[in-house]
């Protein structure tokens, strides 16, 4: 138990409040705390917890520089310090799985290798949205896509149920930006949604805080709109759901459900 | 960063303690901390890229404008209106349409293009499944008295 000879965690997007007792306790006890936050008081943490194995790994990023090939160069610095011996605990900004795919094929790769291995769950920015935005993913069901791979791979939404866009901000582009993104992929998408939703359906651009005591970013727009409403690289859109679910009326009486208390058993016309 | 700031944000991030002080009361544990009143005021702003250039040490951006709103869907609210025991939807009343004015994106529409009032009160009824919870099944009382 705790003998993992890599761990990998996640600070949350707000690392005040959002980060686990467990992830401080791996910080501390790890021989090299590699990270990738975006938040200086998650970065001043790690280093102030474990300031002879802090390093980070944003040095990694470049300019135009394609975003796998630092990725891979993340997984090969992180490996390296497995197969030394070290104890190695990787810190990423949200849930270390989610949206993360240094974090995932390290632990793939480290186990592959014989290393024990293990992710602990953090916050993510979709758990945040839960709680900001005030929707439960479990009424009316929820879809979750990243917006490129939305966009290029032929996914089926149902318009009837919740659905979030990842990464709207960075659309199309496969390169890091330290500044802003060409969202050149942004006509393409709203075509695309066009065929599900009104263009006067509303829209949600969210992004969730970093720092306690302020206030997540939540923009209502129209969906034609949405290419002026300012989405950056950790934008998140949600489109509540734009049509009426279609029941099964005959599973729902087989199930009783159209007894159950609490529940109407309305039809729809 | 200065030392005194960035011990306190640390602390707040890994000490249970600090955090329940600091939002007990926001400026007695900033005080406590040692952060200067200028700091203090930056923290308590809410202003999230003038609290992020303060921690990087970085020069200041003028102040943002005052959040939007909130602007919460109540989508879900709205489709579960009239189902025992679902609290009343926020806007199952009509809505008038907002005027529209010119105003900088992207708090409002363009200028000169209505905003259309979506809403779901038209939808006809239909079952909204609200899921069992909680999902953990319930522990026996007594453990040797077995279980399934």
């Amino acid at each position: 138990m705790f003998d993992e000879q890599m761990i990998v965690i996640g600070t949350g997007i707000r690392t005040i409040g959002q980060m686990t007792m467990e992830s401080v306790a791996w910080i501390k006890r790890a021989d090299k705390a590699l990270y990738i936050v975006s938040d200086p008081i998650a970065e001043e943490m790690i280093k102030t917890l474990n300031p002879d194995g802090a390093e980070s790994l944003h040095h990694f990023y470049g300019e135009n520089k394609p975003r796998i090939q630092t990725y891979n160069e993340m997984i090969d610095r992180t490996l390296s310090y497995v197969r030394e011996g070290k104890r190695v605990c990787l810190a990423a900004y949200g849930h270390p799985g989610v949206f993360a795919y240094p974090t995932h094929e390290s632990v793939r790769r480290a186990r592959a290798e014989g290393f024990k291995a293990r992710m602990l769950p953090g916050v993510s920015a979709e758990d945040c949205m839960f709680a900001d935005l005030n929707f439960d993913p479990a009424m009316a069901g929820c879809q979750s896509y990243e917006a490129t791979d939305f966009l290029i791979n032929g996914r089926v939404i149902d318009p009837s149920s919740n659905v979030i866009l990842w990464q709207i901000g960075v659309l199309g582009d496969t390169t890091f930006k330290s500044q802003r993104y060409d969202i050149k992929g942004m006509p393409h998408l709203l075509q695309k949604l066009y065929q599900h939703y009104s263009p006067y359906h509303d829209v949600y651009v969210y992004e969730a805080p970093i720092f306690p005591g302020v206030e997540p970013v939540i923009r209502k727009v129209p969906l034609y709109a949405l290419p002026q409403s300012g989405v950056s690289a950790i934008s998140t859109l949600y489109i509540p759901p734009g049509a009426p679910p279609r029941p099964d009326y005959a599973t729902v009486q087989s199930l009783g459900l159209d007894k159950v208390n609490g529940h109407a058993g309305q039809q729809s016309g | 960063m200065s030392d005194d700031l960035k011990r306190f944000m640390v602390s707040l991030a890994s000490d249970v303690d600090a955090l329940t002080n600091f939002m007990r009361d926001p400026r007695a544990a900033m005080d406590h901390g040692g952060l200067l009143p200028e700091e203090q005021d930056i923290i308590l702003s809410g202003d999230q890229g003038r609290i992020y250039a303060t921690i990087k040490g970085l020069p200041l951006p003028p102040p943002a404008e005052a959040p939007a709103p909130p602007q919460m869907p109540t989508v879900v609210a709205t489709m579960l209106q009239g189902q025992q025991g679902a609290a009343p939807a926020p806007t199952a009343q009509p809505q008038p349409a907002p005027v529209a004015q010119p105003q900088p994106m992207p708090y409002g529409s363009p200028a000169g293009q209505p905003i259309y009032c979506y809403g779901v009160p038209q939808w006809p009824p239909g079952y909204y499944y609200v899921p069992t919870w909680p999902y953990f099944a319930v522990m026996p009382q007594n453990p040797q008295a077995g279980g399934h």
